[in-house]
């Protein structure tokens, strides 16, 4: 079972059919039949992000912390955890490395694993790092 | 058990986990913008952790050509992005689920948690709006694709980070305040190979703004085009 959520969720996130992802964007997502997450990304081009994804459930708690990478995207994930009763609070950052500014996006807080459309049509941006 | 591998391998790189959030303070510490921090014009040695020594000399050297020759020379596949993006078709008006993150036609069809009426650009020259940003009872990010005659196909990113408690620190080295008196970036990049990216940042204590035009040639007159149209841009989109 676990395996088909798993392939599913892969399988999702391979997809690519060109649809338009026109910016930067951050989003968290709980209780995901299977998993926990925060996200920071841009289809358009590299640049460098850090993401903090915080679990709570009941009195326990962890973090899951990306530090600065250079990518589209930053993903704070987590498997086997989401199958109710978790609350993922997510902490999103985005340095453009043409000029340094350093961006703190915002905060994401949720309960449940409302997805918007679109989030996974693209695949990695062809670009070269580093411009 | 080979998937588990894969995926293992995948997230494995720069990933710390701890049983405590990460304080306030720990992160103004490590280096990172917080929330309500404001937009804060700093030395480039003390901001952006997330960027290397070698990377800031190198962001040092683009800058004076920016400032020599009106452009630092380099391969932009960015400049191609942004064409790619201009010939998108937006979806029909009326697409009006917040959740649908794709172009769209209206800019009532997007989902703004705010009040955002569009550029002051000719309606016919746009192409389309979409959400970015975050998601709370509406998205709190817009951008807005058009074309324009002299400057080529162009993106308006806008950020409100009063209601996303956004904030960014700027770099003083780099830092001009020609954009109505606001902290302002200036990146013109590219070469005759790929074309070039002209490209505006500006923010202030409520927004955050990029304008990026990709067109095949240079000309210091579109840079300062580029810069005209900022300003009026900014003065029309106020956020309440």
């Amino acid at each position: 079972m676990q395996k088909s959520i798993y392939l599913l969720v892969l399988t999702l996130l391979s997809i690519n059919t060109n649809a338009a992802f026109n910016g930067l964007s951050y989003h968290s997502r709980a209780n995901c039949a299977g998993f926990n997450e925060s996200i920071t990304w841009d289809a358009r081009w590299y640049r460098t992000y850090a993401t903090i994804s915080d679990h709570f459930y009941g009195r326990n708690v962890h973090e899951i912390k990306l530090t600065w990478e250079d990518t589209w995207r930053s993903a704070a994930y987590h498997y086997a955890e989401g199958y109710g009763g978790w609350q993922v609070i997510g902490s999103h950052w985005m340095v453009d490395e043409r000029t340094a500014r350093s961006f703190y996006l915002g905060t994401t807080n949720v309960v449940n694993c409302s997805i918007y459309d679109g989030w996974w049509d693209s695949g990695s941006p062809k670009l070269n790092k580093g411009i | 058990m080979k998937l588990n591998l894969i995926v293992s391998l995948l997230i494995a790189p720069a990933i710390v986990f701890a049983n405590q959030p990460t304080t306030k303070l720990e992160l103004e510490q490590q280096g990172f913008p917080v929330a309500d921090g404001g937009i804060q014009v700093k030395p480039l040695t003390n901001i952006s952790k997330g960027i290397t020594a070698p990377r800031k000399n190198k962001i040092l050297i683009a800058h004076e050509a920016i400032k020599k020759n009106g452009f630092y020379e380099i391969d932009n596949p960015e400049v191609k992005t942004i064409f790619k993006l201009g010939n998108q078709k937006p979806l029909a008006i009326g697409s009006s689920d917040s959740k649908d993150t794709h172009l769209k036609s209206s800019i009532k069809d997007v989902g703004l948690a705010f009040e955002f009426k569009g550029i002051p650009v000719n309606e016919k020259d746009v192409v389309g709006y979409a959400a970015i940003g975050g998601f709370d009872h509406g998205w709190n990010g817009v951008t807005q694709i058009f074309k324009d005659q002299d400057l080529g196909t162009c993106q308006y990113d806008l950020y409100n980070i009063k209601l996303s408690h956004g904030s960014e620190f700027i770099p003083q080295e780099l830092v001009s305040y020609e954009l109505n008196g606001k902290a302002t970036l200036i990146d013109v990049r590219g070469n005759a190979n790929s074309g070039f990216m002209y490209n505006i940042h500006w923010a202030d204590n409520t927004k955050v703004n990029d304008l990026y035009c990709a067109n095949m040639n240079f000309d210091k007159a579109k840079t300062q085009k580029l810069i005209e149209l900022a300003k009026k841009i900014d003065k029309s989109v106020v956020i309440k």
